[in-house]
């Protein structure tokens, strides 16, 4: 019989062990890449482990091979999510996009933060009119051919939009303290701008729970001079049980000794919370971009008008319930609400940037501009620039520099754009939801085209006790989710 | 040794690293999502494991 000699068998023997070991770090060495760059690319045809394609499906179309040939997604909704699947702990991962915007001015790209998709960390990726040679880049944004860019660092500056970009805060005081006591009918969360009157801001919010959900409400408010938060406090309505309109109460914000500038209280709750009155001393003060002129179903048997003055040139307004089924006036343009839960538009086009009246005769409309909101006409300010929105039109609304960090994308010919984009990450994450922007795109009847996602997940270099806490990190991560 | 009995240490080695290796990356898997499903789908190395493991158990039965 044959044999075969042991000081050759035995390394043979062990030849699918060896083989084992070195799958084994094969996809250690994946997970945990020397280099610390781990790169994946999808062509949006639904084959990447990755990096999955964009839903909802009904604001999107299928994956893969499209009508006129190209593969990839087309965008035909607002907003739309996708996610990926991250390759372990990372530091921060880049993305590049290629796409192409057919009649859509204004793109947004980025991640939300939390599960609820409500902590938006949302980036530029594309805007039509900063797109032309009229339009310099500077290190604070754009501005227009022959504006000096210190423009766009002065906090009294005018003809300045901002787009996901803070700006210096002007040092706006009033010496007299004047009372204004006004009954509205305000739902929800909304963000008070104040210039301090007096050396003081104080303000009285009259809160009402109406008691429409089940339990009880928490809110919270928040005081923020410039971006500065300098004070919060929640409250809570004691009305778990309760299912009829709750007892209204008083909350009363008071600062002594008030520096000049903006202040901002941010008054965070959910629609069950009505704000009825506020009484205020500050001269000055405004609300927005977003204001939410509740019903007073419970609570009046007369409906009450939302009123307010505002610099807003671009408005959208929907109601939720019938009865507020309106024309909405702004300035001398009106949109007419004719069904409920679906967003309407209101653009004015006029020369000057002075506040119009805003009339929504029976109330029960929310409202989002790109300006802010006084209910009161001589209370009327500006506390800082503009937003940049879809419907901007930078030349005809005298705008003639934009304040943020967009960076133009790279022109691919053919309508396609390759836009590069960097978010930090915690090195906790299993999932990241991407979030595609494109605001208005369903009443303009537009469409973005994706063709090509590339993630590029980094972290630093890894020696040996780098690869140690790695791996720690990654051990941390696992009995988490156990 | 005799060049059957290698052939059959070898089946055996080679069924006893792939099981451990399938069990090792299923752990991973288990414990850290999306460190192997990306790469390589461990259903798909279910068949060729039961042959594996049957061709053992049979070649072993045997006398």
């Amino acid at each position: 019989m044959r044999k075969i000699a042991d000081t050759l068998a035995i390394p043979l023997l062990a030849i699918p062990w060896i083989l084992a070991v070195m799958i084994l770090g094969w996809f250690v060495v994946q997970r945990f890449p020397p280099s610390g760059v781990f790169v994946t690319t999808t062509s949006l045809d639904g084959s990447n482990a990755f990096l999955h394609p964009f839903l909802p499906s009904e604001r999107v179309t299928p994956p893969g091979v499209q009508d006129d040939g190209w593969v990839g997604q087309r965008i035909i909704g607002d907003p739309v999510y996708g996610s990926a699947r991250v390759p372990g702990p990372y530091e921060h991962v880049d993305v590049a996009i290629e796409f192409r915007p057919i009649r859509q001015p204004l793109l947004e790209f980025g991640v939300a933060r939390d599960v609820t998709g409500q902590d938006l960390d949302l980036q530029p990726i594309f805007f039509e009119e900063l797109a032309e040679d009229a339009w310099t880049k500077s290190a604070n944004g754009y501005v227009s051919n022959g504006i000096n860019p210190v423009h766009l660092t002065d906090p009294n500056a005018s003809g300045i939009a901002v787009w996901d970009a803070t700006t210096t805060m002007p040092l706006y005081v009033d010496d007299t303290p004047v009372l204004s006591d006004i009954a509205v009918s305000l739902r929800g969360a909304h963000d008070f701008y104040l210039v301090p009157a007096g050396g003081q801001i104080d303000v009285t919010l009259t809160l009402q729970d109406a008691n429409r959900k089940e339990g009880r409400t928490v809110a919270a408010v928040r005081v923020f001079r410039g971006e500065e938060e300098i004070e919060w406090k929640v409250l809570e309505t004691n009305a778990s049980q309760e299912t009829s309109m709750g007892v209204a109460f008083e909350h009363r914000v008071h600062i002594e000794d008030a520096q000049p500038g903006v202040y901002r209280i941010r008054f965070q709750a959910d629609d069950d919370l009505f704000i009825r009155r506020i009484r205020t001393t500050s001269r000055r003060w405004v609300v927005g971009p977003r204001v939410n002129f509740g019903d007073v179903v419970g609570y009046a048997t007369t409906t009450s008008a939302g009123v307010a003055w505002t610099n807003s040139r671009h408005l959208v307004a929907e109601t939720l319930h019938r009865e507020g089924l309106q024309v909405v006036r702004l300035g001398t343009t009106e949109v007419e609400l004719s069904r409920t839960h679906e967003t309407f538009r209101l653009d004015r086009y006029d020369i000057g940037s002075g506040a119009v009246r805003l009339s929504a005769p029976v109330g029960d409309v929310r409202l989002v501009g790109d300006g802010w909101f006084a209910l009161i006409e001589s209370a009327f300010f500006v506390p800082m620039p503009s937003r940049l929105t879809d419907g901007t039109r930078l030349r005809a609304e005298g705008i003639v520099g934009v304040v943020t960090p967009y960076e133009r994308p790279e022109a691919l010919g053919d309508g396609w754009y390759r836009a590069q984009l960097s978010f930090p990450l915690k090195g906790d994450e299993d999932n990241l939801r991407l979030v595609l922007s494109a605001p208005g795109i369903v009443s303009r009847s537009g469409a973005v085209d994706i063709r090509s996602i590339t993630a590029t997940y980094r972290r630093s270099k890894l020696d040996f006790f780098a690869w140690k806490d790695v791996i720690f990190q990654e051990i941390r991560n696992a009995w988490r989710r156990l | 040794m005799t060049i059957t009995l290698f052939l059959k240490q070898f089946l055996l080695q080679t069924t006893a690293s792939a099981l451990v290796l399938f069990g090792l990356l299923t752990i991973g898997e288990w414990l850290v999502p999306g460190s192997v499903l990306p790469f390589f789908d461990l259903v798909d190395a279910v068949l060729p494991l039961i042959v594996l493991l049957m061709t053992s158990i049979v070649v072993f039965a045997k006398k």
